[in-house]
Order: structure tokens, then sequence, then C-alpha cells
């Protein structure tokens, strides 16, 4: 298994579908909006309305499950910890199971529950934004957003740039860094066993030249961007439009009517 | 050490959408004390075929002998992973970026990096810094306390090369040695590892993609073509098939196609095994002085 294989955040899959066409600002803002959403519902009806809502969205995405499941494979011990904490903790409600050392409640379960959805939802929301949206729209989506912020002097345009060359290297150091390990590897460099200090000294012979590959490398983006240009983002102007269409007009109009329901379903 | 690689496959990045075939079904036997070269594109499996050679990556498919050592897919050898981690101690593979391996204080420290790993004792470490820094050719009073990144392109690799010499392996793998040298550079490593192949007769893989350069050094080649093997045999065999080679984008070298060339026109036909022009020419001038004593 290579280590490329581990990472999802910040990947991105090209494909066509609807939620991939959408403009990818309206979609960081729905995207934030319904993770509020989850923190509102309160019932089972609640959850049962957005569970059915990322389900859809999954869905249409036409990324494969595979990939939801993967990016919740780092949460899942939180999840797993939570549930536990939950179910063990909470008092309340009917008593289900009374073992002599633990008590179960029901109001136990459906806390666990809750706090599982909620967490469940939240990391396919936030994958299924990374998934359907390149890097590169998403930082632009970002900038635009922010840009009002410009006015207090917050450097969006910087900081937009910044995140989207990260994201743009993380794939490339992965690869570098796994390059790296087996030419140690052939040196007789073991990751697998041997005591501390011998493996803290073969976590140096990586960083090393990762570094310092990093460093050349941003030293040439530097050099390649300036070459080109670029100087600082005044003035300048932008190959991708953004624009509104129907299909975020939609996304809004679904948006009121989640909100209407949540507040709707929501007990007292 | 003999090396057969029996109905190999491997996928990179299974299971993904870059999911590709690396390699498909490769069947190859690597000739023990000979200098073989692994020719193909970016992308036709080259490297890929190394790491499998040196045990750094496991086929999904097929087998992988190397002397007495056999393994399969990573499933297959839980557990006797020990088996190829001693392997390793007699492969040397040289990857294409020196800048990849090299990274303590001085040169001399990091071509103790290999040995130190495998255990050798310190008095011999010394001893082996010493005797691969003098097989690069890199004088070890000027070297060897230096820092690793203030060298030039060529000493770089040297020094990388070295560090895998350190360890004695019975095999060594060179991925693209000449890669961004300059012609002299290149030429000089070349030379280099044709002296190293001399004196301690081990078995050398060479991967590149110029058929010029390796045409002269090697005594089998192999032709990678989209992760399959097109052609295996020896150099002035293989370019005989001079149409298969061109349609993949690869070249016969410079001077087999002189003595195409040349051919058309003399009788008898000058032999296709001359990959220097100083072989070239000292073949033409013993060809000269027959006819003149006929």
């Amino acid at each position: 298994m290579s280590l490329s294989n581990y990472l999802i955040i910040g990947q991105y899959i090209p494909r066509d579908s609807f939620i991939h066409r959408l403009d990818p600002r309206s979609k960081i803002m729905f995207s934030f909006l319904f993770i509020s959403f989850i923190f509102l519902a309160d019932n089972i009806t609640g959850y049962i309305i957005l569970l059915v809502f990322t389900l859809v969205g999954m869905f249409i995405s036409s990324i494969p499950f595979s990939y939801y499941i993967k990016g919740l494979i780092p949460i899942l011990w939180m999840i797993l910890f939570t549930t536990i904490l939950h179910v063990t903790m909470t008092k309340g409600g009917t008593i289900v199971i009374d073992l002599h050392w633990i008590t179960i409640y029901s109001e136990g379960i459906q806390q666990a529950l809750f706090v599982a959805l909620r967490l469940l939802l939240l990391v396919i929301i936030a994958s299924m934004l990374t998934l359907t949206t390149a890097p590169i729209d998403l930082t632009a989506g970002l900038e635009r957003l922010f840009y009002p912020l410009k006015r207090i002097k917050v450097p969006v345009h910087e900081l937009a740039l910044m995140m989207s060359i990260s994201l743009r290297f993380i794939p490339t150091l992965l690869e570098e860094t796994e390059k790296i390990m087996k030419a140690q590897k052939a040196r007789g460099a073991n990751f697998e066993s041997g005591p501390l200090h011998k493996r803290l000294m073969i976590m140096i012979a990586i960083i090393i030249p990762l570094f310092i590959s990093a460093f050349k490398r941003a030293e040439e983006l530097a050099d390649a961007m300036e070459a080109r240009g670029y100087h600082g983002g005044k003035g300048r102007t932008r190959l991708r439009v953004f624009t509104f269409t129907w299909r975020d007009l939609f996304l809004m109009l679904l948006f009121i009517t989640l909100l209407t329901l949540m507040i709707i379903v929501r007990g007292n | 050490m003999d090396i057969s690689i029996i109905n190999v496959s491997y996928t990179y990045m299974k299971n993904t959408p870059l999911e590709r075939k690396a390699l498909e079904d490769i069947n190859l036997t690597i000739p023990s004390e000979r200098i073989t070269g692994i020719i193909g594109h970016t992308g036709s499996g080259k490297s890929t075929l190394i790491q499998l050679i040196g045990a750094l990556t496991f086929p999904d498919k097929g087998f992988i002998k190397v002397g007495n050592t056999e393994w399969s897919t990573k499933r297959s050898n839980k557990g006797k992973n020990k088996n190829l981690y001693e392997l390793r101690k007699h492969i040397g593979i040289a990857f294409q970026y020196p800048e990849h391996q090299l990274f303590e204080e001085t040169v001399e420290k990091d071509i103790a990096f290999g040995p130190k790993n495998f255990g050798f004792d310190e008095q011999h470490i010394s001893q082996l810094i010493k005797e691969s820094m003098e097989m690069v050719q890199l004088p070890y009073d000027i070297f060897a306390k230096r820092s690793p990144f203030e060298l030039s392109g060529g000493q770089m690799r040297r020094t990388a090369i070295a560090g895998v010499l350190a360890f004695k392996p019975k095999v060594l793998i060179l991925d693209e040695p000449t890669a961004g040298l300059d012609p002299n550079g290149k030429k000089e490593i070349l030379q280099m590892i044709k002296n190293l192949h001399e004196r301690n007769k081990m078995t050398t893989i060479i991967v590149s993609h110029s058929m010029d350069e390796i045409a002269a050094i090697a005594d089998q080649l192999v032709v990678l073509n989209k992760g399959s093997v097109l052609l295996q045999g020896k150099p002035e065999e293989i370019f005989q098939n001079k149409e298969v080679i061109q349609e993949i984008g690869l070249d016969i070298p410079e001077i087999t196609k002189l003595i195409i060339t040349l051919n058309q026109q003399v009788h008898p036909p000058i032999p296709y095994h001359c990959f220097s022009i100083d072989e070239l020419e000292k073949h033409l001038l013993e060809r000269l002085k027959k006819g003149k004593s006929r």
C-alpha cells in the first residue's frame, strides 16, 4: 500500500456530475451552512432528513462510495470512542440493559447515535466538497468569498495562493517521500523494526532530502511565477469566471427548504 | 546472482481511479556477472521492474528469484520479510535522483549509512568508504569531509553510487545513471560503470532511455514497452529490429545507423557489434590493411 492511498483530504476526483458543476462559492457556503444544520437537528426526524439529503448527494456526485468510506477511516476511532462514552455515561429515559457493573439507558443510546451521525455527516459533507471541487476552484471560491476582508487588511489573495500551492504539492511531496523511503530502504534502512534511536536516525534520512527538495522546488516555483509576470494579486484577472447558474439557484431553494424543514421538525 | 522474473504483473495505485498496469506478465532472466541494459520510455515500467528486483515492492502476480531467495506477492510473503531484508544487502540500487538519498553532513558519513544499516563493524566501514570512493573516482582526501549538498551533479551521483557500493552488493542496479549530466559527465559515468564491472564482476543492471549510451557497455538488452518485454537479447541482435524499435518511439544508436548505411555499399558487411567510434575505426583500419595486402 502506498502512502498516497491513505490520503483523502484535498483529493479531487474529476467527474461530470451535478455537484461538480455547481459554482464553488455556492458549494462552499452550502457545505458550511449544512454543517450548522447538523447542529440544529435535535431529534430523529431531523437527522433522517439530513441523512437522506447526504445520501442523495453522495449518489448524484458520481464518486464511488469507497472514497467516502476511506475519508471516514481516520475518524472511525473517534466515533467509536464517543459512542461508547455516550452509551455508558448518559443517564435518563428507561433502562435498556442492566448488568451489575454497567447500566445502559435509552437516552444514552439515542445520544450516542446522534453524536455518531453528526460526525459522520460532517466528514462526508466535507469530503464531498473536496472530492467534487478542484483545489484551484476551491481556493478561488474562498478567495472570492473572503474578498470583503481585504478592507480590514487581511491578505486574502496571498492566503488563497498559499493554500492552493500547498494543496497542489501535497501529492507531489507524498510521492517524493515514497521515493526517498525506497532509496533509503535499498541502503538497508529498516522502518519496521529496530531500536528507537536507529529508527529516529532513519527518519532523519527521509526528512532531510524531503526538506531540501521542497525548498528547491519552492525557489523554482517562485522563479517560474515571476518569469511569467506574477506580481501579487493587484489588478489580476481570472481565467475562470464564476457564474451563478440555475444549478446554484436550485441549491439555494434546496437550502431554504431544508432550513424550513429543520425548523419545523425541531422539537420545542 | 542470477535473477529470474517469472510471470510478473504489477498494478500501480491499485483500487484507485489512477490505477494503471505498470507491468504485465513479464518473463526475464538476468544473467550473473553481466551488464544488462533495460530500455524503455517513461511509464514503460522500468522503474517498477527494478523496485521489484530490489524487493522494495511486491508483485501482484508471479515470482521473482534472486540467487536462492524467491518471493511472490505481499500476502504470500507474510512473516518472511526478514529474508528480504537480508537479500537487500546483496542488491545495491542507486536511484535516479541522488538528492533522494543524500542526507548526511559529509560525504563520508553518507556513504557509511548503508554499511551501518547492514551491520558492518566500524573499522571495516571506514575501509569500505575509502574503497568505494576510490571506485567511483572521488579522491578521499578532497571529498570525504565535504557536504554532499555542495557537490556538482556528477559528483553527487558518484557519491550516491559509492553509498551503494559501500555495502558490497552482488547486484548493482543503476536507474538512469546519466540523467541530468552534461555529455562529458555522461561519458565519465559510463566509463566508470564499465571499469567497475571489469573489476568486480557484479551483476549490473542499467536503466536508461538512451540506446546510444547503453549499447556500448551492455552485454544484454531488454526493451520494455507499455509494461511488456518487447525485445530481449544481445545489442547487435536487438538493433536488427530497427522498425520495431522506431515504432515505439525509441531509436537505434547513431553508430548502428551509420553501419547500416555503409553496409548498403560495402561487402562483406561491417559487423553490427561496433558501438563506439574507436571500435569502428579499428575495424575499418583492419579492413583497409587486408585490402591493401591483397
